[in-house]
């Protein structure tokens, strides 16, 4: 009929804008999967709206069951949790670590333009040190080219701060550069390193490298150090299909330097609202399937 | 309490229908395509307000049980949970409404408000002579 509008012109409306209604699993789940994932969504709940995401590109069921696993294990860090967890991480550096503030700076580990996380948990331990006697704004720095001149004026500790120790290498050559800084101008100082998380392999590269280090949580690799066996032959053999699927490269990245996360990581964490470590399984934050597709990714990563 | 979810009123209600006073939620999945985090997380509040429990049974999967404290909960809301009649759709949004009048105070409408296009609406126009 002319004047009619076609199909292709007719504006569908759109479920999730509508608040009254109610949105519908686009099909019924196997039984096992369905159990699996419900005891899943218990146990880590900020998974409860992502529940297509999770075995979208899975094409069996040890891949779902190995994703559902990882997803079971993994380190979520609830943004209602972060000012307490603050408070602890604070209150370890001024009680067991015995920082004072007439001769201690606190820096981020971030030394380039860009921002950082290491920014964000200086900020954060700046308020969480707001009730301790004697602490002042010039004492937490953002660059670590900041935390040299602050030795200059007198300081004699360097506390570097991060939210993620991955592979280790970040930590060791920063604290290499800053060595490195403050040796160009006859300084020295005792420098620490203190992180929310660090994964094992990374904490061990840092202590190999002689610098001090303090992690308030730690974690193992996903993979290679909880499965054995036939099970780890399998885990990796599913891992490794999943990431088969991806593309090669994305926003400038290849899949090759990121296999299993940055360096071989194998990270279970994520900081709510961050953004997620590169040391996780590209899995879970690759933006891309091979040929380009978009994909809808369980964790949001620039 | 606050008032429960559409998707909590319907695991209140089915756990208490069935003689047994539990409910399959895969069956729940099942019939009414809610998918595992819908149903977790309408079952969390719910558990923590004591009126159900939630296990995994085995040859089943997660199933709900109201608890003795729940069923009575449930009886004596019954009315609010299960019979609820508002039709909150049929009422006009605020922002669409005007004064109120007065009870038999005349309805005056604003003529100046309307086109005068609005008064020609009915009127045919006369035939075209050639």
């Amino acid at each position: 009929m002319s004047g009619q509008p076609t199909s292709s012109e007719v504006p569908l409306p759109h479920a999730s804008t509508d608040p009254t209604v109610i949105p519908r699993s686009p099909r019924v789940w196997a039984v096992d999967l369905f159990r699996i994932v419900f005891d899943l969504n218990r146990q880590q709940t900020w998974l409860e709206a992502r529940q297509e995401r999770l075995i979208a590109h899975c094409d069996d069921v040890e891949q779902q069951h190995l994703i559902c696993d990882l997803l079971y294990r993994f380190h979520f860090v609830r943004a209602s949790e972060v000012p307490e967890r603050m408070k602890e991480f604070a209150n370890y550096l001024v009680d067991t670590l015995h920082i004072d503030p007439e001769q201690t700076a606190i820096t981020a580990l971030a030394k380039g333009h860009y921002s950082d996380s290491s920014q964000y948990i200086a900020w954060l331990t700046k308020a969480a040190l707001a009730n301790r006697p004697g602490w002042s704004t010039t004492e937490f720095l953002s660059t670590l080219s900041a935390a040299v001149n602050e030795v200059k004026k007198g300081k004699t500790r360097i506390v570097v701060v991060d939210e993620f120790v991955g592979s280790g290498k970040t930590v060791v050559n920063a604290v290499g550069w800053l060595n490195k800084q403050l040796a160009a101008e006859s300084l020295k100082a005792d420098i620490v390193v203190a992180a929310i998380v660090g994964m094992t392999d990374g904490i061990g590269k840092v202590m190999g490298a002689g610098i001090e280090i303090h992690c308030q949580h730690i974690l193992k690799k996903g993979i290679s150090q909880h499965f054995t066996g036939a099970d780890l032959t399998q885990a990796i053999s599913a891992m490794k299909a999943l990431e088969g699927k991806l593309s090669n490269e994305s926003n400038n990245r290849k899949l090759a330097d990121m296999s299993f996360g940055f360096a071989g990581s194998e990270s279970l964490y994520f900081l709510e609202g961050g953004n997620p470590p590169n040391n996780v399984f590209p899995i879970f934050w690759w933006k891309h399937l091979k040929g380009d597709i978009a994909r809808e990714t369980i964790l949001e990563r620039v | 309490m606050r008032r429960p979810t559409s998707i909590e009123t319907e695991i209140l209600r089915r756990s208490y229908e069935n003689p047994t006073g539990k409910l399959n939620l895969y069956e729940l999945h099942r019939d009414n395509l809610l998918s595992p985090g819908q149903l977790s997380n309408a079952c969390r509040p719910l558990e923590q307000a004591g009126i159900i429990t939630v296990e995994d049974v085995s040859d089943v999967g997660p199933t709900v049980a109201l608890t003795p404290e729940g069923r009575k909960w449930v009886i004596q809301y019954r009315k609010q949970l299960f019979m609820r009649n508002e039709r909150p759709w049929s009422y006009p949004v605020k922002s669409a409404l005007g004064r109120s009048i007065a009870l038999n105070e005349p309805y005056l409408p604003n003529l100046r408000r309307l086109k005068k296009q609005f008064f020609l609406s009915g009127i045919e126009a006369p035939p075209k002579h050639s």
